[in-house]
């Protein structure tokens, strides 16, 4: 480990992945530790700060160790709480201290990659764990998505032949790619299709969405697949996108609806996702897009009936969106219907929020209170702040009466997965 | 953790979501305790995967979080997390995106795929592009025309198509690629697959000069240039023009890629290759395998069966289109004429205008216009009727239900108080009579009885009319519906006015009533009785019931024999008598006429005779029959045929007079014999056959002692019944011997025991099923199996020979054509005639044949067969 200089930050730097010639000049591509991987970047040799020591890696064993006196002390804290209540949780009952959110895959359990793979092959749609070295190093350097010209993120699997250029040019009608300029025009003189190739299901004057069948469209949206790997780090396209249906929102102007953001959803999930990936396309990134996208998948699963939370893990910004619509949708609850009594259970009912989530919100909020031996919610002054200054912004929504749609259902025979 | 709090209460932990909360805002509550508050700053899990939990632009935003809602700090900065750039435009390319979009008002539906709409698969890039220029300037030069792009797209696309098609591995050795004049052949093949070709054809069955999707024409309308596309030359004009310097082309680029397409596309997984890639990253959209169900022929035809299936209603699918389509163009044509009649019309009318002329206007109206609003009137005029109609029958309807519910009720309440009548008739009854055996269980029985003849006795009078008048109604009413039904499907179902079902379509509503239900009930009961006692009288088959018999208490089984040519004559064969075979075995029953029974019964109470309550069926008529209770032995008991007042002291039974009626009531029964089987020989005479019971052969030498008087052991000739008849009367003359006394008789039977007991041991033979430790199910089912695998190949091996022989035969007789052929033929050469082999007729040759039955080599023929056997096998087994 060494020590980059980056903007007057200093920096760890945990491993040089990989090196590239670039215009004569050898170039280090260099993660920095603490920091997320679409931070990764190539870097000049003299960048590379040779006075300060060098931190090896730390050896596996000792975080090893580390980890057997957790374990340790956590059986032994356990046994206490056991010993302290002396029952068991009832069905409805949760425990506040240890709200797991389930689909995680705790540190003790690494699971290996073999497992991760068999998992994935009837759910799910995100991988955590270790990666291959060149799927840890991003392939690209500039990606054109229409008439947007955007960094990508992260590793994507595009044919490795275009790599070698590192620029990509994405319709944004078919999200077919090119990594000739050419191509790309003689294919947009020929291309007639406007619009994800699907049915719309919600349109407003601000957004629509289609609904867009994995095993119907296979090729648009292996390339919708393919483009969203560029920006979220834990998708996953070992396996084809058949059981998959996607939600794209999409933008209209005079050329046609240009996708905005999507996510995508199992047919049948088994652990109760109502959300796989989800995606706002970065240039449309830091404009309310993610928080609408959230709330279509929250009126869908009402549609259907069905309490529902997102695959994870979450990337940082998911989390970030999805708190943030947690806390919104919570405290319009509760302010806006002066709601003097309500239980988690029926939040619950009314948000398809599962309680799982509901609970951690109402503790990241400080609202969940213990006051004359009861649980209470407490909204606080700053919550309330905190709304009637979202309200003022005025943010699109979704308006529930637009959505036609049916949960569309499935055989079994349509769900076997195989062609 | 719930440690004790320094207030000393415990916090919670737990938390049931059913549980409601209260809401309290900050305002309406104290500050509660800091320290609880500190406590409750647990560790929250966020749902980040652990690596990345820790990024520190992640912990930044989370702690501004918490420093806003937790520790009620004001002011704090609002933080983000950092992403890379991607605000940039890329302005030069706008161009790209001309086309305007003309969009739906309707939420838009769509199934069309990415693959239908990019028209030409092949993209050129900058190398083809550089060679495109230079080949068009060449061109030039020869002053031959230019090859636009998407014209050179095309040819390239049919080149790589045919290598994918016909060289998938092609990267495999690169040298073996097509020549160009094979690719050329084959590019011209129209491909399956194009979809233009298929609207081409499916114009050409329709009749549609061009067929057009709306996916086709959308970039030639909107085009903001104006440009008018250039139409695109054919395949095969573009072969013969430029074909082979774009091969030349296209096999550099081919090769350059060794052997991959010129175009890179994903990588999937190589179904040729046993491993699995796991690791490459590059590779992606594996499919999932999943277990495949067990191929078994019957899943396989199953498939097939769908397959037909769907081959079928596509078929089906295909024809009503094809049919529509036609219907329309006629409509069209249909319409274009009318259009250039009206056209002429008004020129016609111009003319007559200009020149003057009035009259004849009839050529000017469009009749067949009138006539169609002459039948739409007609039309509207019909279905008021059969509206009109409707509403009468529906409220016929109604007013017939009314009067029929108000008769059932009628009828239900007659019946009611006859019942009651009827109840108080028998009270009155018993009560008058005093008799003393009523007690409990009488009365009980009484009750019952009384149930059963409401059903049985008066049930004819009075519910059976009710019922069968229930049942006429019914049929009344079914008869109607059905008419109705008829009435409805005969006459073209009316359009209705109101959302309405139609009357014979209005669900019957079965309105039971107590009549139904009674009846129901009735018929039930009467059911179970009944198969309870044929039940009953099914186990004792074979037996002579002299305890508990279902429907008597006791038979006697002379009198049925004696009886029936009188009492029944119906009865043709005397076999067919219940008990018959007893009656005539070879047990020969002695007086039963002097066996008094009644004795036997009396003091049950089941059979006595004098209960009243106590109906009896007989078996023979089915007549039910009731005792009267004055009678000490009803009819129908009196079997021996005498007075009531004969038996009347013999029913009291003295003690003193018991042993002499026991005495008197002895059965003489002489030893077994053997089994008699009956029979009508030559010229109506009777046999008795006798057969030994068992193959003992003491027992056959004690059998011819025996037999000695008559004709031999096998058979003797009986008299004929009359005489038989004699002999039993006969045998109640003389004078009785108890069995059991005479010494001779204890002698035969101690003799007969030795015997039969002996056989009996010889006859308890182990099953050989239970030798080999078989359920004799199983064995049952393998022995069944054997015989029908047995049977099976002897039909097999029947069918064989029946081929071979037919074989044999066939080659016999072409053998003997051949002969006949050649004899024929040196007939005709020595004879040196003009004709040559001269076709024979099938006829003649049959004629030939049966006239020359001589046998060739017969006996070579099976042995040539028996080689071919198992291949004419499958054969029969087939046929």
């Amino acid at each position: 480990m060494s020590s980059i200089r980056r903007e007057k930050r200093e920096i760890h730097f945990g491993r040089g992945l990989g090196s590239q010639l670039k215009h004569e000049r050898m170039l280090y591509y260099v993660h920095y530790v603490l920091y997320n991987k679409r931070l990764d970047e190539l870097i000049p040799f003299k960048k590379i700060d040779t006075h300060r020591p060098l931190y090896m890696p730390k050896p596996q064993e000792k975080e090893d160790k580390k980890h057997k006196k957790k374990k340790q002390k956590k059986k032994k804290s356990t046994k206490d709480t056991d010993n302290d209540k002396g029952q068991s949780l009832e069905d409805d009952e949760v425990d506040l201290d240890h709200l797991n959110v389930q689909g995680i895959v705790r540190k003790e359990d690494q699971l290996s990659r073999a497992d991760a793979i068999k998992r994935l092959r009837t759910s799910g749609s995100m991988i955590q764990g270790d990666v291959h070295v060149t799927a840890r190093m991003r392939n690209f350097s500039k990606v054109f998505i229409g008439k947007h010209e955007v960094e990508p993120w992260y590793f994507s699997p595009y044919p490795v032949e275009f790599t070698e250029k590192g620029i990509l040019y994405i319709d944004d009608f078919t999200l077919n790619f090119f990594g000739s300029k050419k191509q790309f025009e003689r294919f947009r003189s020929k291309s007639t299709l406007r619009h994800p190739p699907g049915n719309e299901i919600y349109r407003d004057d601000y957004v629509s969405f289609f609904e867009i069948d994995g095993k119907k469209q296979t090729t648009w949206c292996r390339n919708l697949c393919l483009m969203s790997k560029l920006f979220l780090d834990h998708k996953t396209v070992y396996y084809d996108v058949d059981p998959f249906l996607f939600y794209c929102m999409t933008r209209r102007d005079e050329y046609g609806y240009h996708l905005v953001g999507y996510f995508s959803k199992e047919k049948e999930s088994a652990d109760g996702y109502n959300v796989a990936c989800i995606l706002t396309l970065p240039m449309y990134q830091r404009h309310g897009y993610g928080k609408l996208l959230i709330q279509f998948s929250y009126e869908l699963s009402k549609m259907e009936g069905k309490v529902g939370s997102p695959e994870k893990p979450l990337s940082d910004l998911g989390l970030l969106s999805y708190r943030a619509y947690w806390t919104e949708t919570i405290s319009r609850l509760l302010i806006e219907n002066h709601i003097s009594e309500i239980s988690i259970d029926e939040i619950s009912q009314m948000t398809s929020m599962t309680t799982t989530d509901i609970l951690h919100t109402l503790q990241i909020l400080n609202m969940l209170k213990y006051y004359k031996g009861q649980h209470i919610i407490c909204l606080s002054d700053q919550v309330i702040n905190t709304y009637n200054r979202l309200r003022k912004k005025k943010r699109h929504t979704i308006d529930a009466s637009k959505l036609v749609w049916k949960p569309p259902v499935f055989t079994a025979a349509q769900l076997r997965f195989g062609w | 953790m719930a440690l004790p709090s320094s207030t000393g209460r415990f916090r919670q932990r737990r938390i049931s979501v059913k549980q409601t909360l209260q809401v309290l805002r900050q305002k309406d509550m104290p500050n509660l305790d800091r320290e609880e508050q500190q406590r409750e700053l647990q560790h929250v899990e966020t749902g980040v995967e652990k690596g990345e939990e820790e990024e520190r632009d992640l912990q930044a935003v989370m702690h501004a979080a918490d420093a806003r809602f937790r520790s009620g700090k004001k002011n704090v900065k609002d933080v983000s997390i950092p992403t890379p750039d991607a605000s940039k435009t890329w302005t030069d390319e706008s161009a790209l995106y001309s086309l305007k979009y003309q969009f739906p008002k309707d939420y838009l539906k769509y199934s069309a795929t990415v693959e239908d709409t990019c028209g030409c698969p092949y993209n050129m890039d900058e190398d083809d592009s550089d060679f495109l220029l230079k080949f068009n300037a060449d061109l030039k030069q020869r002053k031959t025309e230019a090859c636009s792009e998407p014209e050179f797209e095309i040819v390239m696309y049919n080149f790589e198509r045919i290598v994918e098609q016909k060289q998938p591995f092609l990267r495999m050795d690169p040298k073996q690629i097509l020549g160009y004049d094979d690719i050329k052949q084959l590019a011209l093949i129209p491909d399956e697959n194009d979809r233009s070709r298929i609207y081409q054809e499916l114009g050409k069955q329709l009749g549609i000069p061009m067929f057009e999707t709306l996916l086709d024409n959308v970039s030639t309308e909107g085009s903001t240039d104006g440009d008018i596309v250039p139409e695109l030359r054919p395949l095969r004009v573009l072969l013969e023009l430029y074909g082979a310097k774009i091969y030349e082309h296209w096999k550099f680029r081919r090769l350059a890629r060794k052997g991959l397409p010129i175009t890179p596309g994903l990588r999937f997984e190589d179904p040729t290759q046993p491993q699995k890639d796991d690791d490459d990253p590059y590779v992606c959209f594996r499919r999932r395998e999943y277990r495949h169900a067990r191929k078994t022929r019957r899943a396989d035809m199953q498939g097939v069966m769908k397959l037909r299936l769907l081959d079928r209603d596509f078929r089906a699918l295909q024809q009503v289109l094809q049919m529509v389509t036609m219907r329309e163009n006629k409509r069209r044509d249909e319409l274009e004429t009318s259009w250039a009649v009206f056209k002429q019309r008004c020129v016609i009318k111009d003319v007559k205008r200009s020149l003057g002329i009035v009259g004849e206007d009839q050529e000017l109206i469009d009749h067949r216009r009138r006539e169609k609003r002459r039948e739409r009137e007609r039309k509207e005029r019909e279905k008021r009727e059969q509206m009109k109609k409707e509403r009468e029958r529906a409220a016929n309807d109604k007013k017939d239900k009314i009067k029929r519910e108000k008769e059932r009720a009628k009828a239900l309440r007659q019946v009611r108080l006859k019942d009651k009548k009827r109840r108080r008739k028998g009270k009155d009854g018993n009560s008058l009579d005093g008799s003393p055996d009523i007690d409990g269980s009488s009365r009980k029985g009484h009750r019952h009885a009384l149930q059963r003849r409401v059903l049985i006795d008066d049930g004819p009078e009075s519910l059976a009319a009710q019922l069968r008048k229930q049942e006429a109604l019914q049929l009344g009413e079914k008869l109607a519906a059905e008419k109705a039904r008829e009435a409805s499907l005969a006459a073209p179902p009316p359009v209705q006015p109101y959302v309405k079902l139609p009357s014979a379509k209005i669900p019957d509503l079965a309105v039971t009533s107590v009549d139904s239900v009674l009846h129901q009930k009735m018929t039930g009961i009467r059911k179970a009785v009944s198969d309870k006692l044929i039940r009953r009288k099914l186990q004792d088959e074979g037996w002579i019931n002299y305890t508990d018999d279902p429907y008597n208490p006791y038979l006697d089984i002379t009198d049925t024999i004696e009886s029936t040519d009188k009492e029944f004559p119906w009865i043709k064969d005397r076999s067919h008598v219940p008990f018959s075979s007893i009656a005539s075995s070879s047990y020969v029953l002695k007086n039963p006429r002097e066996i008094d029974f009644s004795y036997v019964f009396n003091n049950s109470r089941h059979y006595s005779n004098n209960d009243s309550e106590i109906t009896k069926i007989n078996p023979i008529s089915g007549q039910v029959v009731r005792n009267d209770r004055h009678n000490f032995m009803p009819c129908f008991y009196d079997l021996a045929g005498r007075d009531a007042d004969d038996i009347e002291d013999a029913g009291a039974f003295p003690g003193a007079d018991r042993e002499s009626f026991y005495e008197n009531n002895k059965i003489d029964v002489s030893e077994i014999l053997a089994k008699v089987r009956h029979r009508v020989g030559v010229s109506g005479c009777e046999w008795l056959d006798r057969k030994p019971i068992s193959e003992n052969s003491d027992y056959a030498g004690y059998l011819d002692s025996l037999l000695k008087p008559d004709n031999g052991n096998k058979s003797a000739i009986m008299e004929k019944s009359d005489t038989a008849k004699d002999s039993t009367t006969n045998s109640l003359k003389r004078k009785r011997v108890s069995v059991y006394d005479s010494t001779s008789s204890a002698a035969k039977r101690l003799r007969s025991r030795f015997l039969f007991d002996d056989d009996l041991e010889a006859a308890d033979v182990v099953e050989p099923a239970k030798l080999n430790g078989v359920d004799p199910q199983t064995q049952h089912v393998r022995f069944g199996c054997m015989l029908l695998s047995k049977a099976y190949e002897g039909m097999q091996r029947i069918r064989q020979h029946q081929v071979e022989a037919y074989q044999a035969r066939m080659r016999e007789r072409q053998k003997l054509m051949l002969h006949q052929k050649k004899k024929l033929q040196q007939k005709q050469t020595s004879k040196s005639s003009v004709k040559k082999s001269v076709p024979q007729k099938p006829r003649q040759r049959k004629k030939k044949r049966q006239a020359q039955t001589q046998p060739v080599s017969r006996d070579q023929q099976p042995a040539s067969k028996k080689r071919k056997s198992p291949s004419a096998k499958p054969a029969a087994a087939t046929a």
